[in-house]
């Protein structure tokens, strides 16, 4: 290492800031170069004047100045956010007043579909009720596992207040067509055909089928499959 | 006089110096960093206490001018209320709060015109001539001529220079240290600080020699 090097590195080996290596390599150099370690002595004065440097006295008045304008700011800071939520609203009132009935209307049909969608908690193990001609009337738990569907005849008894998926329509079918299939368990009216109603369930083999006398108000006459 | 210069140069390495600052915060200070984050105000207020010579005396520093550190010791405390809960336990708080000052110096010196910092030549020699004049005033004013110089010699240096300098040399932190405050590597900061330190001794040899003129 040279004296050109060496007066690169000064400025650096004055504060320990070389590698440790570095830092021997010079100090073996200065010890036997007295101009280099002129330069060092002069860099390490210039040093510790600038160290002498003692902070600007910032008295307690302020101190308290700085503190309180830091409060304000902070306070400021905490108002600003509705302030911007209050400056926004009264800048852009007529877009706000278009977009809060859309955004409520879009609100209420995103709300609607969602209940549509969604299957009824009472559907299963709910009792029956059909009015087929009015009258018929079938009680009958379907089971946990079962997707009842409702024929356009057959309401279930709270249908005012529940929507429910529905996934197959069942039929109701026309008395004559059972009067000739000879599938009548029994009528309480012979004179009236019975009324017959069949429920498709989730699984496409099981179907469940009520007969019921339309004068009859009583339990199905006996499901079928 | 090499065994002398050995003295000095490890003079100046000593601890007392050369200040390494502790890695970890207290647990009085955990706990008011905490309050504070809960939005306990008086928490906050003793974290501003502790801090603020600490806080003012760096923006001094970097700055040069009290109106300025004082708007900038302002916004740290504001960020630092700010973003309190983005801190981490783990981390060395001091180190956060640092680099929250000199972020903040940057904004604050980019706000005002570039008046005293940055070119150095130019507005050396008549301040020069008029420190170099002053000299042999009354003892209480010599403190004050002192920092006066010694702002003048670090408004000689660049924005990157003396932020260097500044945290190296005048508030203690090693080498790797600065290097992470201001986000740039150890090497560009060793050529940072060397520079700076040229600067310094030039401006003090020039004081110096029209003091003797």
């Amino acid at each position: 290492m040279d004296c050109r090097d060496i007066e690169n590195k000064i400025w650096l080996y004055v504060e320990g800031d070389l590698t440790p290596r570095k830092q021997s390599l010079v100090t073996r150099h200065i010890a036997s170069c007295p101009e280099c370690a002129a330069l060092v002595e002069t860099a390490t004065n210039s040093q510790q004047w600038l160290r002498s440097n003692e902070p600007e006295p910032f008295d307690d008045a302020v101190l308290d100045q700085v503190r309180r304008g830091a409060r304000q700011k902070i306070a400021e800071l905490r108002t600003s956010r509705f302030q911007h939520l209050i400056e926004f609203a009264r800048l852009n009132w007529k877009p706000l007043i278009i977009a809060c009935p859309v955004t409520l209307l879009i609100c209420w049909l995103a709300l609607h579909l969602v209940l549509d969608t969604r299957p009824d908690p009472r559907q299963q193990g709910q009792a029956l009720e059909s009015d087929g001609s009015g009258r018929g009337r079938v009680g009958h738990d379907v089971g946990p596992s079962t997707d009842v569907t409702k024929p356009p005849s057959v309401r279930y008894s709270d249908v005012a207040h529940h929507r429910r998926r529905i996934s197959r329509p069942v039929h109701a079918v026309p008395p004559a067509s059972l009067a000739n299939s000879g599938e009548l368990v029994a009528s309480s009216d012979m004179h009236r055909p019975p009324l017959r109603i069949e429920i498709q369930t989730q699984d496409p083999d099981i179907r469940i089928i009520w007969f019921a006398s339309p004068g009859d108000d009583s339990a199905p006459l006996g499901p079928g499959k | 006089m090499p065994g002398d210069i050995a003295e000095m140069t490890s003079a100046l390495q000593e601890p007392g110096l050369s200040l390494t600052r502790g890695k970890s915060c207290d647990s009085g200070l955990l706990q008011l960093i905490d309050s504070a984050r809960n939005g306990e105000a008086a928490a906050f207020e003793e974290i501003m206490i502790r801090y603020q010579r600490r806080v003012i005396n760096t923006a001094w520093r970097m700055l040069g001018n009290r109106e300025d550190a004082q708007d900038a010791a302002q916004d740290v405390f504001l960020r630092v209320f700010k973003y309190l809960k983005s801190f981490r336990f783990s981390e060395d708080f001091d180190g956060w709060l640092y680099r929250i000052i000199v972020n903040a110096c940057r904004d604050i010196a980019r706000k005002r015109p570039p008046t005293s910092a940055g070119s150095c030549e130019e507005a050396g020699g008549p301040d020069l001539e008029r420190l170099a004049a002053d000299g042999g005033v009354e003892e209480s004013a010599i403190h004050s001529q002192q920092r006066t110089i010694i702002a003048e010699a670090l408004g000689t240096l660049s924005r990157k220079e003396r932020e260097a300098l500044v945290l190296r040399d005048l508030e203690g932190f090693s080498t790797e240290e600065v290097a992470r405050l201001l986000g740039s590597s150890q090497t560009t900061v060793r050529s940072q600080i060397s520079s700076a330190r040229k600067k310094i001794k030039l401006f003090r040899d020039r004081l110096l020699k029209q003091r003797r003129g």
